[in-house]
C-alpha cells in the first residue's frame, strides 16, 4: 500500500480541524494559542503535500515564512498574556469580560 | 524527488520598496534614539519624527507614482510585489493616516506622560504592513505584510497598562488575529495545491489556459482566504472581536485599527479577488453579496443600543466595511476605484472623527461614554463642531467626502444592474439611514445643555407609604433616623458644592486642546470639505489607480 500525497493533506485537515476546535471549545488562553499554533503547522504540511505533488520548491519555501511568522506570533502574544495576567489568577478566557454589548 | 534547481536571485529594486523602507527607518531612528539618548526626550519629538517620516514615505509614493504613470506599471522582487496605481495611491493614504495618527498622539502621550517612542514606533511599523499588502502580489507576501500589520496592532492595542480592557482588548485581538491568519494561510495552502503557485499573477495566467476538472479544494480555499480578509476588516459575521477592541485600545491606536488596518486589508482583499481569482466571480460574488448585506444592516442596527462612542465608531466601522465590499461586488476596474475613493474618505473622516475623541477621552483615556460629550459645544464649539462634521461625513451627508464615497459606490452598484444590485443599494441606503441616528445622537448630545446641579432630578427616597407600612416599627425608627441624617447630609453637601462653584468654575475634563491635536483634525475637516465639494480631484486621482493585471 502506497501513501500517497493526499494522505498527507487528509492529515492536515484532520490537524487544521483539531486546532479550530481546540480553539473554540478550550478556554484557557495559552491553549488557545497552542491550538493557533496546530493550525499554522497543519497549513505547513498542506505546502510541503502540494510543493511535494507538484515537484516545486516554492511550496517549500512558503513553510519557512509561516514557521517565522508563526514564532514571532507566539513570542508577541506570550509577552501580552504574561504581561496580563501578572496583575490576575489564571489564564482563563472567561475571566476576560469586562466589556460587553 | 524534487530535481536540483539552481536559485537564480532576483534583482532588487529599492525604488518600488521606499515608502515602506523609509517608515521602516523612522521607526528604526527612534528606537534607537530612546536606547541612547538617556535624557528623558519629550514625546512631542518622537510625533515630529513620525510625521516627517510619514510626509517623506507619502513623497516617496508620489515620486513612484509619476514614475509609473510615465514608464507603466511593473512587477518588482520577483513577481512578489505588483508596482502600480492602486498600490500606490493605498499607500499614500496609509502615509496621511500615519501623519494624521502622528499628530493625534502627541496631545495624548504627554497628557498620559508616555515617555518613549514604541506607540509611534509600532504605528510606523504596522504601517509598512498596510502598504506591504496594497502593493503585494504574491499571496504569500500579503500574508506576511498582513503580519507585520497585525503583530504591531496586538501590542498596540494593549499598551495601556492602566486600564484591564486594554488587555483584554489585545489578548482578544491576538487570538481572533491569529485564528484568521491561521485560516488565510491553510486556504493560500489549497489555492497554491489547485494551481501551483502563490503569485497572483501567475495564478491568473493558470485559469486564462486551464481549466480545473475539480475545483472543489480551490473553491475551499479562495472561500478559507475570504473568511481570512473578512476577519481583519471586520465584515459580520467575523466582527465580533471589534467592539471590544475598539473600546478597549488606547484611542490613537484604535483610530490606527480603524484606517491602517483597515487599507491595507482592502486593498490586498481587492487584488486578490479581482486579478487573481476574477474567473471565479461567478463563485465569489454570493458570498461577498452576502457578508456585505449582513455588515450593511448588523453594522446599522448594532451601533443604535450602544452608549460608548468608540464602541459607536466600531459598529459604524462594520457598516462602512459593508459599503467598501459592495465595490468588491461590482468588481473589474470600475469597482476597484470606486472602493479606492472610499478608501482615501474613510481614511480623513475616521482618522478626523478619532483625533476628537482622543482629546475628548481626558486623562485616562476613559471618558468615552456618550454622558461625556454632554455640552462639549459650550466649552470647545470648535471641538465639538468638527466632530459633528465627521460624523456627519460618515453617515454621507452631501458635500462632505463621506458623500462622494458612498455615492461612487453605490452609483456603480446600481450601473452594473441586475435586482441583486438593486436590493445592495437599497439596503445601503436604509442602513446609512439607520446610523445615521447613531451619529446624530451624539451630535445632539454634545449641543445639549452641560449636566449641573438643578439638572438632576431628586429620587424620592421612600417610594411609597404602602411598602412604609409593612416595617416593622423599629426599622421605621431606624430609617428615619438615616432620612434625617441623609438629609442634613445633602443640605450640606450641597452648600458645599455651592460654595465651591462660587469659587471656581466647573473644571473641563478636557481643558486646553493640544496644538497638534488641533492641526489633525483640521488638517481631517479641511479635506472632509473640500473632497467633498470638489469630488473631481478624487475621480481624477483614481484614474490611473488601476491593477498590473
Amino acid at each position: 500500500m502506497t501513501v500517497s500525497v493526499s494522505w498527507y493533506v487528509i492529515l492536515g485537515a484532520i490537524l487544521f480541524t483539531i486546532g479550530v476546535v481546540g480553539l473554540l471549545v478550550r478556554r484557557n488562553v495559552l491553549i488557545m494559542l497552542m491550538c493557533i499554533e496546530l493550525m499554522l503547522n497543519a497549513s505547513n504540511l498542506t505546502f510541503v503535500s502540494f510543493a511535494r505533488q507538484h515537484q516545486d520548491v516554492g511550496g517549500q519555501a512558503d513553510v519557512f515564512f509561516v514557521l517565522v511568522v508563526a514564532a514571532a506570533e507566539v513570542v508577541v502574544g506570550l509577552a501580552i498574556i504574561v504581561s496580563i495576567f501578572r496583575k490576575r489568577l489564571g489564564a482563563t478566557a472567561d475571566d476576560l469580560s469586562s466589556m460587553k454589548g | 524527488m524534487l530535481a536540483t534547481q539552481t536559485l537564480t536571485l532576483p534583482k532588487i529594486s529599492y525604488w518600488a520598496i521606499a515608502p515602506e523602507a523609509i517608515l521602516v527607518g523612522g521607526a528604526l531612528l527612534m528606537l534607537a534614539m530612546s536606547a541612547t539618548i538617556r535624557s528623558k526626550i519629550d514625546p512631542a519629538i518622537f510625533s515630529i519624527i513620525t510625521f516627517v517620516t510619514s510626509l517623506a514615505s507619502i513623497g516617496a509614493g508620489v515620486i513612484l507614482y509619476i514614475n509609473v504613470l510615465k514608464h507603466g506599471k511593473y512587477l518588482a522582487f520577483d513577481g512578489a510585489l505588483s508596482v502600480d496605481g492602486f498600490g500606490i495611491i493605498v499607500g499614500m493614504a496609509v502615509g496621511v493616516a500615519i501623519a494624521i495618527f502622528a499628530l493625534g498622539s502627541e496631545g495624548f502621550l504627554s497628557r498620559e506622560g508616555w515617555d518613549g517612542p514604541e506607540l509611534l514606533a509600532l504605528g510606523l511599523l504596522s504601517g509598512t504592513g498596510a502598504e506591504l499588502m496594497a502593493m503585494a502580489n504574491d499571496l504569500i507576501m500579503i500574508f506576511l505584510a498582513l503580519e507585520i500589520l497585525s503583530i504591531a496592532l496586538y501590542v498596540l492595542a494593549g499598551m495601556d497598562g492602566r486600564r484591564t480592557a486594554s488587555g483584554e482588548a489585545a489578548i482578544k485581538y491576538l487570538i481572533l488575529g491569529g485564528f484568521s491568519s491561521a485560516i488565510f494561510v491553510y486556504g493560500i495552502a489549497f489555492v497554491y495545491g489547485t494551481t501551483g503557485s502563490t503569485n497572483l499573477a501567475q495564478i491568473a495566467a493558470f485559469f486564462a489556459t486551464n481549466l480545473l476538472a475539480h475545483d472543489g479544494l480551490f473553491l475551499v480555499g479562495m472561500t478559507l482566504i475570504l473568511v481570512g480578509f473578512a476577519f481583519k476588516v471586520a465584515a459580520v459575521p467575523f466582527h465580533v472581536w471589534s467592539p471590544d477592541v475598539y473600546q478597549g485600545a488606547p484611542t490613537p491606536a484604535t483610530s490606527f485599527m480603524a484606517s491602517v488596518a483597515k487599507l491595507g486589508a482592502f486593498a490586498a482583499l481587492l487584488r486578490v479577488f479581482l486579478s487573481a481569482f476574477i474567473s471565479y466571480k461567478q463563485d465569489w460574488q454570493p458570498l461577498v453579496y452576502g457578508i456585505a448585506f449582513a455588515s450593511l444592516l448588523l453594522g446599522a442596527f448594532g451601533g443604535l443600543v450602544q452608549n460608548n462612542v468608540k464602541r459607536m465608531l466600531a459598529y459604524s466601522s462594520i457598516s462602512h466595511a459593508g459599503f467598501i465590499l459592495l465595490g468588491l461586488v461590482v468588481g473589474a476596474e470600475l469597482g476597484a476605484q470606486r472602493v479606492v475613493i472610499y478608501l482615501v474618505a474613510y481614511t480623513f473622516i475616521v482618522m478626523g472623527a478619532f483625533s476628537v475623541i482622543t482629546v475628548v477621552g481626558g486623562k485616562g483615556d476613559n471618558n468615552h461614554d456618550i454622558s461625556n460629550y454632554r455640552g462639549l459645544a459650550r466649552e470647545h464649539p470648535w471641538l465639538s463642531g468638527s466632530l459633528a462634521l465627521f460624523l456627519m461625513a460618515q453617515a454621507g451627508v452631501p458635500f462632505t467626502v463621506g458623500f462622494v464615497a458612498k455615492f461612487g459606490v453605490l452609483s456603480a452598484l446600481a450601473s452594473s444592474g441586475g435586482v441583486g444590485s438593486y436590493t445592495l443599494v437599497i439596503v445601503a441606503l436604509v442602513s446609512s439611514v439607520i446610523s445615521a441616528f447613531y451619529y446624530l445622537r451624539i451630535v445632539v448630545v454634545t449641543y445639549s445643555s452641560p449636566v449641573g446641579i438643578g439638572a438632576i432630578e431628586p429620587e424620592p427616597l421612600v417610594e411609597s407609604t404602602h411598602v412604609a407600612s409593612e416595617l416593622e416599627s423599629s426599622k421605621m425608627e431606624e430609617l428615619s433616623m438615616e432620612y434625617s441624617a441623609l438629609k442634613v447630609a445633602i443640605d450640606y453637601d450641597i452648600e458645599e458644592i455651592e460654595r465651591a462653584l462660587d469659587e471656581s468654575p466647573l473644571e473641563d475634563p478636557i481643558g486646553k486642546v493640544p496644538l497638534s491635536s488641533t492641526i489633525a483634525i483640521s488638517i481631517s475637516a479641511v479635506a472632509t470639505v473640500a473632497l467633498g465639494v470638489f469630488p473631481g480631484i478624487l475621480f481624477a486621482l483614481v484614474s490611473h489607480a488601476t491593477f498590473l493585471f
